[in-house]
């Protein structure tokens, strides 16, 4: 009964079922948000042909898999080599342009695999660098495996819940009631401390089960039995465990973690009766090892490392200096793996003590002189609604226009022109004749280079890029004035007030070639001729989404309602926006 | 040195060599080109802004008679980018990573949030509130209350900014203070005519301005609630907000963006006010004040020293 009231008690009046549901509903939109895996593929056409094409040499490294992919690459690199031939001999008159074509169409299908080759040849090599250990497997990076990010989310929640939790009966005073009877509190602080631990229990194994499913999708299953070595990140790894393993011991040590500090954080709330002191110490501590020891092992050593999970299966990790080996420098040290078990034994140890502790403090004491705050809990709940009103500007329909070509409008015409080794944007006056040159910003970055330009009646749009970054700029032609409205995406790191959050970049390599817009969205059309939209509420070049996933470069307009083009094998497709 | 290295006699090596500054060969190159590089900077900047003068000046001709924002924008760009030169070549790396430095101010935020947040939900909960609301001196309560809030946030801005230049100081040459903001390469079109020690203080005012801020919602969150618990928890969530929302929208309207010097500093960037520019940083400073004083008026009036109780002593 007493288990059932306080189950009331702490879930519903003290708002901690609330507080967990927010932490599971975050983890699950990760799954959502979550950057899927691409192996290093841009498309779905090229990532199911390298799927088709290494599935056979996965597993144990043979010779006869060996000889397989050397060939393959080899083939390839003769391809190549041919094709520089043919060149030159093309360069030089030797060959006419029909039979050049005719010859080139022979290296056609080997260099269109150029990436895949590079790819499985690439996971080849890290196998046969040592292949009694490693196995191989398509991925080169499962980002859900190796992430040691600490769920800063959930560690709130549990320390906020589990400390009220026992500040209550305090501030209340109906410890200093309880504890007077015959029966004390032992039953209440017993149920008390069941519930929080089961809850947290079941929310950090709802949370390994998203972290399952993301897994799910970045190593498909059949590989999950091979040697963690097997995945890049985990190289030098001490620890002779499956890959399946791995994941299932990050997330029993992450869990001990969570229940390490529930229990933690119940005691100081019980020895010092006051809140903050309860709270403070189980975020700082974590916050603070994570900062301090970003690329190291440190954290790793204190018991709130066990929060990192996959950590601990981390073998050393070296930077290479300029010239030789001998110059490596060993920036993170593993954790010795006896060192995790008896950490981890003395944390299973704690937590069996701290929750004798616990109980045994709920028994009767009827000469006990402690003063409580007098605190009690409100149902006062706070929202905090902040509308963002963006305009939006009305749709326009749009005459129909050769996206790939267009430099007109029923005003001016364009062109990009080089002036003292610059490059500008020269503009027409359609009625009068007359030309003139739109100057450079007056803060110019010189690396970057203008790539194309589409204008409409009102603007003028054009990208310009670099090698990891692009962004779209427009010109109103009304004043000439100019606004960045898309901006370059992201490092792969981004810091947010000192703490610093990684991510995959493989999706924040994108560079679009051409762009056309009907000014609503914006249209963009990749180097394969895949073609991507960005939404009026886009930031950034990569939160675009691709809704032609074939080459649109063989021809294509746009009136504003659907896009017309010309498929690879020369069929004319329509994309219709209102059908979609 | 480069040919060196690329003869035949050179061979990496694991040992020091005595011959070499560094104890290397391919040391003493990356070291000989990175402080080239760092010379050819301050001798070649004003070059760098003649050229940035000529570009203000095509976009004035051009722009006269388009854009009246335009031209004004760049007699600004004129105005402020003129006749600059750097004296003195040194190594400014500890005040670059001053700047870009935000951590402190996540400890800041987090001391705040613990000394605060249940400043008045205690009141509420003990019943004090009342009491003081009937009192003749309650406005001075409250206005103690911000006073010390004021002083709190200043006193730790201060006291982590000196640590932050000392530690960063003692990692590389602290005594370039004296000179030009844009003698640091990374803020070469900086739109401040200050010394560094000029912006080091401009970036505590920036980060005052930006934690104040925040101390007034942990005020305001801390005057709906009795349960302390309950307000850190919500100064929390609200911090966390604030963060991820200042990320998606303009840095004008985010105070939060004031606390990374490097972010307004760095870069010439301006707002059009009825046609004539402002530089960013100048209404950025502008609008949180502005919102501090908003949330300060609604404290007060959250704390309910306009309405008098009945029977209280005058």
């Amino acid at each position: 009964m007493i288990f059932l009231y306080e189950l009331k008690k702490i879930l519903i009046k003290q708002y901690s079922l609330f507080l967990y549901l927010i932490v599971i509903i975050v983890a699950a939109f990760s799954l959502i948000t979550a950057q899927h895996q691409t192996y290093g593929f841009a498309t779905v056409t090229e990532r199911n042909e390298y799927l088709e094409t290494i599935t056979p040499f996965t597993g144990e490294l043979t010779d006869k898999k060996a000889a397989e992919i050397t060939a393959l690459k080899e083939e390839y690199l003769a391809a190549k080599a041919a094709v520089n031939e043919l060149n030159g001999k093309y360069a030089s008159g030797e060959l006419d342009d029909a039979a050049f074509e005719r010859e080139m169409a022979k290296y056609n299908e080997i260099l269109k695999r150029e990436d895949i080759i590079e790819q499985i040849f690439s996971r080849y090599e890290y196998v046969a660098a040592n292949p009694e250990k490693r196995m191989l497997i398509p991925a080169e990076s499962v980002p859900v495996l190796s992430d040691t990010s600490v769920n800063f989310l959930f560690l709130l929640c549990i320390t906020f819940c589990c400390a009220y939790a026992v500040m209550i009966e305090y501030s209340g005073k109906s410890r200093y009631i309880l504890i007077t009877t015959k029966g004390g509190q032992k039953a209440t602080m017993a149920a008390k401390l069941a519930i929080l631990l089961l809850l947290t229990s079941l929310t950090s194994i709802i949370i390994s089960c998203f972290d399952f499913v993301r897994m799910s999708g970045e190593l498909p299953l059949q590989y999950w039995g091979y040697s963690l070595c097997s995945v890049p990140a985990f190289d030098n790894t001490t620890v002779d465990i499956s890959i399946i393993g791995a994941f299932l011991s990050a997330q029993l040590l992450k869990l001990i973690g969570y229940l390490f500090i529930c229990v933690a954080a119940m005691l100081t709330a019980h020895y010092t009766k006051n809140y903050v002191a309860s709270v403070f110490p189980f975020i700082a501590v974590p916050v603070v090892a994570d900062y301090l020891a970003e690329r190291d092992s440190q954290a790793l050593f204190l018991p709130t490392g066990l929060l990192k999970g996959a950590g601990y299966f981390f073998g050393d990790k070296a930077d290479r200096g300029y010239t030789t080996d001998a110059e490596a420098v060993i920036y993170f040290h593993h954790v010795p793996p006896l060192y995790t078990i008896i950490m981890t034994a003395a944390v299973v140890l704690f937590i069996v003590i701290g929750a004798v502790i616990l109980i045994k403090s709920g028994e009767n004491r009827l000469n006990s002189k402690r003063h409580g705050v007098k605190h009690i809990p409100a149902a006062v709940v706070l929202m905090l609604t902040l509308l963002l009103c963006t305009a939006c500007g009305s749709t326009q329909q749009t005459e129909c226009v050769d996206v790939l070509s267009n430099t007109e409008n029923s005003r001016y015409s364009f062109e990009l022109k080089y002036e003292d080794e610059k490059e500008v944007i020269a503009v027409t006056d359609k009625a009068s004749g007359e030309s003139f040159i739109i100057p450079e910003e007056t803060f110019v970055d010189e690396t970057y280079s203008i790539m194309y330009i589409y204008p409409t009646e009102n603007y003028l749009y054009y990208m310009k890029g670099r090698n990891y970054g692009m962004s779209i700029y427009r010109i109103r032609l009304s004043d000439m004035t100019r606004e960045e409205i898309i901006k370059p995406s992201d490092t792969a790191d981004k810091s947010i007030l000192g703490l610093t959050f990684s991510w995959s970049d493989t999706e924040n390599r994108f560079s679009a070639v051409r762009l056309f817009t009907d000014e609503r969205n914006i249209y963009l059309i990749d180097k394969n001729g895949m073609v991507f939209v960005l939404n009026p509420f886009a930031e950034k070049i990569t939160d675009c989404t691709c809704i032609i996933e074939e080459s649109v470069l063989g021809g294509c307009i746009f009136d504003g309602k659907a896009i017309f083009y010309i498929d690879e094998d020369g069929v004319q497709k329509r994309y219709d926006f209102a059908e979609q | 040195m480069q040919t060196y290295i690329n003869s035949d006699e050179y061979k990496p090596t694991e040992e020091a060599d005595d011959r070499f500054y560094t104890g290397y060969a391919m040391g003493d190159l990356n070291y000989s080109k990175e402080t080239a590089d760092k010379m050819r900077y301050a001798y070649l900047y004003p070059n760098l802004m003649i050229e940035l003068k000529q570009r203000a000046d095509d976009n004035i001709e051009f722009y006269t008679g388009r854009s009246d924002f335009e031209v004004r924008k760049n007699e600004l760009v004129k105005q402020l980018y003129t006749g600059r030169r750097i004296s003195a070549y040194g190594n400014y790396e500890a005040f670059r990573l001053y700047f870009d430095y935000e951590f402190s101010s996540l400890v800041i935020i987090v001391m705040i949030i613990f000394a605060f947040a249940a400043s008045l939900s205690d009141e509420k909960a003990t019943g004090t509130d009342r009491i003081i609301r009937s009192c003749r001196r309650a406005k001075s309560v409250f206005l103690t209350k911000q006073a010390v809030m004021l002083i709190f946030v200043a006193v730790l801005i201060i006291l982590f900014a000196f640590m932050d230049i000392v530690r960063f100081s003692s990692f590389y040459d602290g005594s370039f203070i004296n000179q030009p903001l844009y003698a640091i390469e990374e803020y070469k079109y900086t739109p401040l005519n200050v010394t560094v020690f000029g912006a080091v203080m401009l970036s505590l005012l920036g980060k005052l301005l930006a934690l104040v801020f925040i101390g007034e919602i942990v005020l305001l969150i801390s005057s709906f609630t009795k349960n302390a618990g309950l307000a850190i928890t919500l100064c929390f969530a609200a911090v966390g907000a604030m963060i991820i929302i200042s990320e998606h929208i303009n840095p004008l309207y985010s105070p939060l963006s004031l606390l990374n010097a490097e972010s307004w500093m760095k870069d010439f960037n301006c707002v059009d006010i009825f046609g004539y520019p402002v530089l960013s940083f100048i209404v950025q400073f502008v609008i949180t004040a502005a919102m501090i004083a908003l949330l300060t008026a609604v404290c007060y009036f959250r704390a309910g020293y306009i309405r008098k109780e009945k029977g209280a002593v005058q």
